[in-house]
């Protein structure tokens, strides 16, 4: 992914993602992490809200949809 | 209380993805539409309204499909009063790269050229040439980070008053200024 619109919608400051993506070493490895710890837990298709994954220690919640079998992040966040 | 200190209320309690009933501001947005078809600001707002409640707020599983329904209607409607209005394309151009899904658009996987979203931005920075906020806008797009950052310095610290603009535009106007600011302090580092 290396939409900066999307980029920038995904990692403002109120998603809590700061130390996350230090941690991961960038905005794009932490999507890359995000969507690895999500393998099995989304829908086959459509429109998922919510997710809950587990990435350095973090639980982290996803919401999207996956369309042709590709995942679309609509927003990443620690409440 | 007139229709922008009503959007306003329900503007200020996003980001914080928080449960709350937001069927009173939907209806509240749909008869505002319905009152001002023809109000950009209004349709503008409201398209951000829904699409901010679908993608990062608190709702009932159940109201998902209504208001998904109704954020694709609006665009529809909205897309074929205003394509031609630079100030319209400019802000929803920036919402449809975030869930296009909700748009009915499926874009996603397109070269950056064939993106609605994109077309939208450089059709607005091609009718107005001399507005730096649609030029941030395309060349942000384009990944073009040393002129993009540039711009965001001059929108956010030089004299235009292209900041000020955006804050009477209630949240897409805020949408849009936060998006300055992560330019000006991402790309500070990388120019």
């Amino acid at each position: 992914m290396k939409d900066a619109n999307k980029l920038n919608h995904l990692f403002p400051a109120k998603h809590n993602l700061g130390p996350l993506v230090n941690k991961m070493g960038g905005l794009e490895n932490t999507i890359r992490a995000v969507l690895n710890a999500a393998n099995n837990k989304l829908p086959v298709s459509g429109v998922f809200n919510n997710i809950s994954v587990n990435v350095a220690e973090q639980t982290v919640f996803i919401r999207g949809n996956v369309i042709n079998g590709v995942p679309h992040l609509g927003t990443i966040f620690i409440p | 209380m007139n229709w922008k200190e009503k959007l306003s209320e329900i503007e200020i309690s996003f980001g914080h993805h928080e449960k709350r009933d937001w069927r009173s501001a939907i209806k509240l947005v749909e008869n505002l539409i319905s009152e001002y078809p023809n109000n950009i600001e209004i349709n503008v707002r409201a398209i951000y309204i829904i699409h901010n409640i679908l993608v990062e707020e608190e709702y009932p599983n159940d109201e998902h499909d209504l208001m998904a329904d109704l954020l694709k209607r609006c665009f529809s409607k909205s897309y074929q009063r205003f394509s031609e209005n630079p100030e319209y394309l400019f802000f929803i151009g920036k919402i449809l790269y975030i869930a296009e899904w909700y748009f009915g658009l499926s874009d996603d996987l397109k070269p950056l050229e064939k993106k609605l979203a994109f077309r939208m931005q450089k059709k607005a920075y091609e009718m107005e040439f001399n507005n730096q906020l649609y030029e941030w806008a395309f060349v942000f797009s384009k990944d073009e980070k040393k002129k993009a950052f540039a711009l965001s310095n001059q929108i956010l610290n030089g004299e235009s008053n292209w900041l000020e603009w955006l804050k009477t535009k209630g949240y897409p106007g805020t949408y849009v200024i936060e998006s300055l600011e992560y330019c000006y302090e991402y790309y500070k580092k990388l120019v």
